[in-house]
């Protein structure tokens, strides 16, 4: 499974510039206002970057909507308040992939609290929901932006997520800021809205 | 309110909204009296304006919603000042517009004529002229609410696969019910106050339900050319009485789910 990620935009003067191809788990890190959350929402076609080419596993998604891409996009507000975590985790399974047992094994691996409202989990556990929730859809790329630094245990997360991912051919992106993730297979600095990519 | 210029200010302003209400209680209720103002006739009335204006409400909340979300998240300035139209043009115009759009010299009418839905003195063309004039009140209060709120789980919701309609009907409404109702309210508001394209379209209502019934503002108007102002203001003061108590117990509901909520979250 692989990414093909071309691309050039502006925004606000903001100029950015990232090409490269990458599968497994990547790493985006760099400064603030570096370019790292607009790259990903450029990938994941949230924000307006005409021109540029996203390809996901040879299927070009460059002029789909975000709905079609097969890019999920989480941030740290990546939450509906109004549900349970229950039906929170199932809101866009992919019910052809994940069973019952896919479930459970996601709820047991990221430590999800069952049968509460959102609005009583901490944002800790609200973001352990979110990425289950992106899981079970069976997307296969999932874009975290900033949102393992805010949990309490980030490395047993990390670990589950590499396992899943390497299991169900999912590829990751995870922007971390000031910090390198050790689990990542490439890494990608981000300086002035420009992309480079360093060995792990 | 702050003893400050401004919080002084505020409080002219407010008084300035409650004295002409204040006037017509006092004098209904107190200096007035008129029996006939509290005949039958008059609680028939307030209970069609309140029962046309509650179905307005809800027909304008299940039109509109979509178009109101679609305005919060596009730049769609034709869409916008068409939607403004029904506000910006004189009421009874509203009515002969009505009138022509049901009468059987439009396709549209002849439909309606064919299978028993007349609009002329109808509650069903009560109900939609009540609905055009309260539709932009609603679309501008419940665009506010959509746009005021953060994007990022909706853009989630969307990289999850969603499309628009899954988002508004599965996320944004459940999650917002209380602000949407809010909206309703005040469109059902202005409904109850209307006159000009209901004294055009639907002077009173010809069988069915209401069988020769007006609304209040149409009816007041009335006591007012044929009696004088006794009856009608003590009427005008008995329908601001039940509005203002209805409008305030579907306020008081919703707050009180909020406390329930607060409750639950602690």
């Amino acid at each position: 499974m692989t990414i093909d990620i071309d691309i050039i935009a502006e925004t606000g003067g903001f100029k950015l510039n990232a090409r490269f191809r990458a599968a497994g788990i990547i790493n985006v890190t760099g400064e603030n206002g570096s370019g790292k959350t607009f790259l990903l929402r450029c990938i994941a076609g949230l924000a307006s970057c005409q021109g540029s080419r996203v390809i996901v596993n040879g299927r070009d998604v460059s002029f789909y909507p975000p709905e079609r891409r097969s890019i999920v996009y989480a941030s740290q507000n990546s939450y509906f308040m109004s549900m349970t975590s229950d039906r929170h985790i199932v809101y866009g399974i992919d019910t052809t992939r994940f069973d019952r047992s896919a479930v459970s094994e996601v709820t047991e691996g990221l430590m999800i609290p069952l049968g509460k409202r959102m609005s009583q989990l901490s944002q800790g556990q609200r973001m352990r929901v979110a990425i289950a929730t992106a899981l079970l859809s069976g997307k296969e790329v999932l874009l975290l932006d900033e949102v393992i630094s805010n949990l309490s245990d980030g490395r047993d997360v990390m670990s589950f997520l590499r396992e899943f991912s390497k299991k169900n051919g999912l590829d990751l992106m995870i922007v971390s800021h000031g910090y390198s993730v050790p689990e990542a297979d490439l890494l990608v600095r981000m300086n002035m809205g420009t992309a480079t990519l360093e060995p792990p | 309110m702050r003893g400050d210029a401004i919080g002084i200010w505020s409080l002219i302003s407010l008084l300035l909204i409650l004295l002409p209400i204040a006037l017509v209680l006092y004098f209904g209720f107190v200096v007035y009296r008129s029996p006939q103002g509290y005949s039958p006739a008059v609680f028939h009335s307030i209970a069609l304006t309140l029962f046309s204006a509650a179905l307005s409400a809800l027909l304008v909340f299940v039109i509109f919603t979509p178009l109101s979300y679609v305005l919060s998240r596009s730049s769609g300035r034709m869409a916008e000042a068409i939607s403004d139209i029904p506000a910006s043009i004189p009421h009874p115009i509203v009515g002969i517009a009505f009138l022509i759009l049901g009468s059987p010299i439009t396709p549209f009418g002849r439909f309606l004529t064919e299978h028993g839905l007349g609009l002329y003195d109808s509650l069903f063309g009560l109900v939609l002229v009540l609905s055009f004039i309260s539709a932009p009140i609603y679309i501008r209060s419940a665009q506010s609410l959509f746009t005021s709120l953060n994007r990022e789980p909706e853009q989630f919701a969307s990289t999850l696969g969603k499309g628009r309609s899954a988002i508004l009907y599965g996320l944004l409404i459940p999650s917002n019910a209380r602000g949407l109702l809010s909206a309703s309210l005040t469109s059902m508001s202005r409904a109850i106050s209307e006159f000009g394209s209901v004294a055009i379209l639907v002077f009173y209502i010809s069988g069915g339900l209401f069988s020769g019934t007006e609304t209040a503002s149409v009816l007041i108007y009335q006591y007012y050319g044929y009696y004088g102002p006794g009856p009608a203001i003590t009427a005008s003061a008995i329908l601001i009485v039940i509005s203002v108590a209805v409008l305030l117990a579907v306020k008081f509901l919703s707050r009180g789910r909020t406390i329930t909520e607060k409750v639950i979250r602690a």
